[in-house]
C-alpha cells in the first residue's frame, strides 16, 4: 500500500483550509469559519519554489479560484498551466487525485477534524493577524512533509512548505476579491 | 429359504455393510459444504476451470476484519490487540494489522530503469503533438504539488514517470495508511483493517472452527481491553461457516422433529412404539447402505446427500407402517408369512415406481443430486428388503388388540371422505378449484439464479458491503482470461483489451479492474513509447542539456540524465515484476504455464457492456461461473418439465403392467396434487426452479405409492387407510420440514414435497372406483 501519494496532499489541505466551516472553539476554528463564510474567492498569487538539486529557486506567479466545488490553479508566468481540484473528487488520474478529492470534500463539508486527523495545528496571533503551524501527525505524511505555516487576516495570505527534504514552496496571496 | 434363514442373512449383510462404513469413517470421511460442488463442471475450457480454481484459492482464502472506534489510539489498540490474540490462538497463517513502514524504494527499484519506456496513455499523446523541454520541466514546478515523489526530480525532470507509477495505482476506497495501519474514517468512527490469510481450505471443517472461535476469543479481548470498539468481518469462509451450522441446525431440526412426530403418530395409532423402533431399524439399515453406496462411489459425501438422507427416514418407516397395519388388521390369525404376502404386491409396485424416479434423478448430470439418488435408490432398496425378510421375523406373535377396533376409525374415515370426494357437487368443486388455480399457474415465473444454492448470512453480507464500499474491493465472480502463445502476445491482447476497460470506467459501468499489463506494458508498447521519448525528449541532447541549464538544473545532473537513457534500452519484463515484492498481490492474476493472464473486475454495474466488450478481440475471454451455472440451471429446468412427463408415462407403464386399463386412475390423485402445489407456488410467489420441479418428480414417485397401497389393501381398507395416512404424515414431516430449511434451494424441494404430498394423501380415494 505504498500506493498513496500522501505527500500531495497537503499543499491543497493547506490551500482548502480557508473552506473549513464555521466551529468557533479556538482560534483555528475561528480562522477556519471566516474563510468558509467567502463563497468564491480569487486572487493572484506569487509562488516561490527552492529545491536542493536545482541551483536557483523558480518563481512563478498567476491566479487562483476557490469555491465550494474546489481550488482552480492557474499559472501565467513562466510557463502557462491550470490544475483543477474538484470538491467531488472527478478529477482525471490515479490515487493521489482521488486522494486530494476525498480531501476537498471533507474541507468543503466543514471537517476541520479529517485536517486535525493528519495534522497538529498550533495557532497563534489573533483573528486579525493569525499564523496556523500545520505539523504531519502521520509517519507517512512525515516522511514528506516537515511542516506546513499558514498566514493571513481577513484572508489567508501566505503558505510555507517544508519538505522533509528541506526542499520550500512559498506562496504569497493578494488582491483578493470576494465574489458572493 | 425359511423367514429365520433370510433374517440372518439380512443382518449378516448389515454387520458387513456397518463394518465397512466404519472403516470408511475411521478414515475420515471428508464432508463437502461447498454447495456449487453439486453442481458439473461448467467450463468446457479446462484452462478457464484451472483459474476458476485458483482464483476461488486465492480469494477464498483471504480474511478481512476492520476494528472500529470512536477515537484513533484505542482503535489501534483495540486492532492490535485483535490481531495479536488472533495470531496467537491460531486458524490463520498470517495476521496483519499494522503495515510497516512503506519501502519507498520498491517502485524506483523495479520500474525506474524502464522508465523511459513508460508512459501514460495522455503523455503519449502530448508528445506525439510536440515537446518543449523548459515548459514540460517548469511545468513540474510551478504547481502547487511536490516536485517529484517517485524519483528525484533530477532524474525524471518532465514527471513522466512519477505520472505513469500514479497511473497504475488504483484508488484504495477510502482507506489511507496512517502510521502504518490500513484506516478510513467512516461516520464517527475510525476503522482499521485487519487481513488474515487462512491456513487451510475455507470449505474445511476443522478451518471453520477453528477460525470462527480464535475469532470469537480475539474479540473477547478486545471488547475487554477497549469496550467502544466493534468489529466487521469478512471472507468466503465464514459465510461456509454460517451455511455449515445452519445446515447442521436444519439436520437437527429435520431429523428431532421428523423423529418425534412419527413415534407420536406410530404410538397414537398402533398403541406401542414397537413397530417404530423397528421401521427405524429398516430406516436405519436403508441409510446404512445408502452412505455406503455414496462413500464407494464418490468417496465424499455432500452436505445436501446427508440432508437428504435424514429424510429418508421417512419415506424407509412407510414400508414398515404397511407391514404393521396388515399385522393389526390380521389380528388372532395373523402368520410372518401370511403378512408379507399381503402386503408384498403393493409394497413392490410402490417400491418399484419410488426406484423408478430415483433412477430418473440419477441421470441428471449434478454430481449432488446424482449422489442423492445413488443414496436414496440403495437405501429404498435395502428398507424394502429389510421389511419383507427381517422385519417378519421380530414379528411372529398375532396382535392382541380387536382389528375392527384398532382400524374401524380409519375405515369409517376413508368411508365418509371417499364419499365426499365422488360426491354429486365434485365435479363442480373441482371445476372450481382448477379455475381458482389457473392465476397461480399464469403466476409461476422461473429463476435460474445460482444463488438459490447458498444461503447467506444477511449480518455477514452486511458487513462484507461495508468493508467493499470503505476498501473499494468489490470483485464479482467475472473476470476476463486472457491467452497468447508467448507472454507478449497475452500482454498486448490484454492491453487491447484495457483500453476498452477503461472506456467502460470513464463511463461508469465499471469501478475499476486489474490487470498485469498495467504494471508491465507489452514490449512492443514500451519501444514505441521509447522510440518517441528518444525522438521529442532526446533527440537534440544540445537543447536539452541548454534549456535544463536555464532552468536550474546542474550540468552534471542533467548529464547523468542522457547517460540514464542511453543505458536503459532493455524492456520491463513480466519475469522482472513477479521477483519485485510489488508484484505480490497480483500474482495470481499471471499463468506463466500457459501463458494466460486475469483481468479483474471490480464494481461492474453494466454486466452486458462488459460483456460485449471482447468483440473483435483474439483470445480474450469473459468468465463468468456464477453466470453460467445459471444458465446450467435454466437449462436443467427447463428440461426437467418434460422429464417429469417422462417419469410420469413411466411410471403410468408400472402401473398398466399390474392394473391395465384401471392404471390411470391410480395416477390421478397424485397428478392432480401436483398441479395443485403449482398453482400454490404461484400464488405464494415461490419462482420455479429444478429443485421444485425436482421435488414434484419425488412427490409423483412417493404420491402413487398411496394409491397404491389403497388399491392393493382394500381387503382390509381401515388398516390401509391407516397405513396412508401415517405415511403420508410421516412424509410430510420428514421432507415437508426442509421447507423451513435456510438454503433455498432446499426449502422449494421441501415445498414442493410438503403442499404435494398433502394434496396426495388427501386426494388418494380418487383412486378408487365409484362406490
Amino acid at each position: 500500500m505504498n500506493d498513496f501519494v500522501l505527500s500531495t496532499k497537503y499543499l491543497l489541505a493547506a490551500l482548502l483550509f480557508i473552506c473549513a466551516a464555521a466551529r468557533a472553539d479556538d482560534l483555528a476554528d475561528r480562522v477556519a469559519a471566516r474563510l468558509a463564510s467567502y463563497p468564491i474567492v480569487r486572487a493572484e498569487f506569487v509562488q516561490e519554489r527552492t529545491v536542493a538539486s536545482l541551483t536557483k529557486p523558480v518563481v512563478s506567479t498567476g491566479r487562483l479560484v476557490f469555491s465550494r466545488e474546489g481550488l482552480t490553479w492557474q499559472v501565467e508566468t513562466p510557463v502557462k498551466a491550470v490544475m483543477t481540484f474538484s470538491a467531488d473528487g472527478a478529477s482525471d488520474g490515479g490515487a493521489a487525485q482521488a486522494e486530494m478529492g476525498r480531501l476537498v470534500r471533507a474541507l468543503v463539508a466543514g471537517d476541520l477534524r479529517e485536517l486535525r486527523q493528519s495534522f497538529d495545528i498550533e495557532p497563534r496571533g489573533d483573528l486579525e493577524r493569525w499564523t496556523l503551524q500545520l505539523k504531519p501527525r502521520t509517519l507517512e505524511l512525515a516522511q514528506y512533509l516537515r511542516g506546513i505555516a499558514l498566514g493571513g487576516g481577513q484572508h489567508l495570505e501566505a503558505i510555507d512548505v517544508v519538505e522533509a527534504s528541506g526542499d520550500r514552496l512559498k506562496v504569497r496571496m493578494k488582491n483578493f476579491v470576494v465574489t458572493p | 429359504m425359511s423367514l429365520k434363514t433370510r433374517a440372518a442373512l439380512v443382518l449378516l449383510a448389515v454387520a458387513l455393510a456397518a463394518a465397512a462404513c466404519i472403516a470408511y469413517l475411521v478414515r475420515g470421511v471428508p464432508l463437502q459444504t461447498n454447495l456449487l460442488a453439486m453442481l458439473p463442471p461448467t467450463e468446457r475450457d479446462p484452462i478457464a476451470e484451472q483459474v476458476v480454481a485458483k482464483l476461488a484459492g486465492a480469494v477464498g482464502g483471504r480474511v478481512v476484519f476492520m476494528v472500529s472506534h470512536e477515537r484513533a489510539g484505542p482503535a489501534r489498540h483495540a486492532a492490535e490487540i485483535f490481531a495479536a490474540s488472533l495470531q496467537r490462538t491460531g486458524g490463520l497463517r498470517a495476521v496483519m494489522a499494522h503495515f510497516g513502514s512503506v519501502d519507498l524504494s520498491l517502485p524506483a527499484k523495479l520500474y525506474a530503469p524502464h522508465r523511459f519506456g513508460l508512459l501514460t496513455d495522455e503523455d503519449r499523446a502530448g508528445l506525439a503533438g510536440g515537446f518543449s523541454v523548459r515548459d514540460a520541466a517548469l511545468r513540474q514546478l510551478v504547481l502547487p504539488l511536490p516536485a517529484a515523489t517517485a524519483l528525484p526530480l533530477a532524474q525524471d525532470p518532465f514527471g513522466f514517470y512519477g505520472r505513469w507509477l500514479a497511473s497504475r495505482e488504483p484508488a484504495a476506497g477510502r482507506l489511507r495508511l496512517e502510521d502504518g495501519y490500513l484506516a478510513a474514517r467512516d461516520g464517527d468512527r475510525l476503522r482499521i483493517l485487519v487481513l488474515g490469510e487462512l491456513d487451510g481450505d475455507a470449505y474445511d471443517e476443522r478451518v471453520q472452527q477453528q477460525l470462527v472461535a480464535s475469532v470469537e476469543r480475539a474479540t473477547a479481548s478486545m471488547q475487554a481491553a477497549e469496550p467502544q470498539s466493534e468489529l466487521w468481518r469478512a471472507g468466503t469462509v465464514f459465510y461456509a461457516a454460517t451455511a455449515r451450522a445452519a445446515a447442521k441446525r436444519d439436520m437437527e431440526r429435520i431429523g428431532i422433529g421428523a423423529t418425534l412426530g412419527v413415534a407420536l403418530l406410530v404410538l397414537v395409532a398402533f398403541r406401542t412404539l414397537r413397530p417404530m423402533l423397528l421401521g427405524l431399524l429398516s430406516a436405519a439399515i436403508g441409510i446404512l447402505f445408502g452412505t455406503l453406496a455414496v462413500l464407494v462411489v464418490d468417496g465424499e459425501v455432500q452436505l445436501v446427500s446427508l440432508a437428504f438422507g435424514a429424510s429418508l427416514i421417512g419415506e424407509a418407516v412407510d414400508y414398515s407402517i404397511l407391514l404393521f397395519a396388515a399385522h393389526l388388521a390380521a389380528g388372532a390369525v395373523w402368520t410372518p408369512e401370511r403378512g408379507v404376502a399381503a402386503v408384498r404386491p403393493g409394497l413392490t409396485v410402490a417400491v418399484a415406481t419410488s426406484l423408478l424416479a430415483y433412477a430418473l434423478l440419477a441421470l441428471l448430470p449434478f454430481p449432488g443430486i446424482s449422489q442423492i439418488a445413488r443414496f436414496a435408490l440403495v437405501g429404498l432398496a435395502a428398507s424394502y428388503l429389510t421389511v419383507l425378510w427381517l422385519l417378519p421375523a421380530f414379528m411372529q406373535r398375532p396382535s392382541t388388540r380387536n382389528p375392527e377396533m384398532a382400524t374401524g376409525w380409519a375405515a369409517r374415515l376413508l368411508d365418509r371422505w371417499t364419499a365426499v370426494l365422488h360426491g354429486r357437487y365434485a365435479p363442480i368443486a373441482a371445476i372450481a378449484i382448477v379455475a381458482a388455480c389457473v392465476p397461480g399457474w399464469l403466476a409461476l415465473h422461473p429463476n435460474d439464479d445460482v444463488r438459490l444454492l447458498i444461503s447467506r448470512d444477511p449480518q455477514l453480507a452486511q458487513q462484507e458491503a461495508a468493508i467493499r464500499a470503505l476498501t473499494g474491493l468489490d470483485a464479482g465472480g467475472r473476470f476476463f482470461l486472457v491467452r497468447g502463445a508467448d507472454e507478449e502476445q497475452v500482454l498486448q491482447r490484454e492491453a487491447l483489451l484495457v483500453q476498452r476497460l477503461r472506456a467502460l470506467e470513464h463511463a461508469g459501468a465499471l469501478a475499476r479492474h486489474q490487470a498485469v499489463s498495467d504494471q508491465v506494458p507489452p514490449r512492443s508498447r514500451q519501444e514505441e513509447d521509447r522510440a518517441l521519448v528518444a525522438k521529442r525528449v532526446f533527440g537534440e541532447p544540445k537543447t536539452l542539456l541548454r534549456e535544463l541549464a536555464q532552468i536550474g538544473f546542474p550540468a552534471a545532473s542533467a548529464k547523468t540524465l542522457l547517460q540514464d537513457f542511453d543505458s536503459s534500452r532493455e524492456p520491463l519484463t513480466v519475469g522482472a515484476w513477479l521477483d519485485s515484492p510489488l508484484s505480490t498481490p497480483m500474482r495470481h492474476l499471471w499463468l506463466s504455464e500457459l501463458p494466460a493472464s486475469v483481468v479483474t473486475l471490480h464494481g461492474e454495474r453494466d454486466a452486458s457492456a462488459t460483456a460485449a466488450i471482447t468483440a473483435g478481440l483474439d483470445g480474450v475471454t469473459l468468465v463468468d461461473k456464477a453466470g453460467s451455472v445459471s444458465a446450467l440451471l435454466g437449462w436443467y429446468r427447463a428440461s426437467a418439465l418434460p422429464g417429469l412427463l417422462i417419469a410420469a408415462a413411466a411410471v403410468l407403464l408400472v402401473l398398466v403392467c399390474r392394473y391395465g386399463r384401471e392404471a390411470p386412475r391410480l395416477m390421478l390423485p397424485v397428478i392432480a396434487a401436483l398441479l395443485l402445489s403449482a398453482a400454490i407456488f404461484g400464488y405464494s410467489g415461490q419462482p420455479l426452479t429444478v429443485f421444485a420441479i425436482g421435488g414434484w418428480l419425488l412427490t409423483l414417485g412417493i404420491g402413487v405409492n398411496y394409491a397404491i397401497f389403497l388399491r392393493e389393501g382394500m381387503a382390509r381398507r381401515g388398516a390401509t387407510a391407516m397405513a396412508v395416512m401415517l405415511s403420508g404424515s410421516t412424509t410430510l414431516l420428514a421432507w415437508g420440514l426442509l421447507a423451513l430449511s435456510g438454503v433455498p434451494a432446499l426449502r422449494q424441494f421441501g415445498l414442493a414435497l410438503l403442499s404435494g404430498i398433502a394434496g396426495a394423501v388427501l386426494l388418494t380415494p380418487l383412486a378408487l372406483r365409484r362406490p
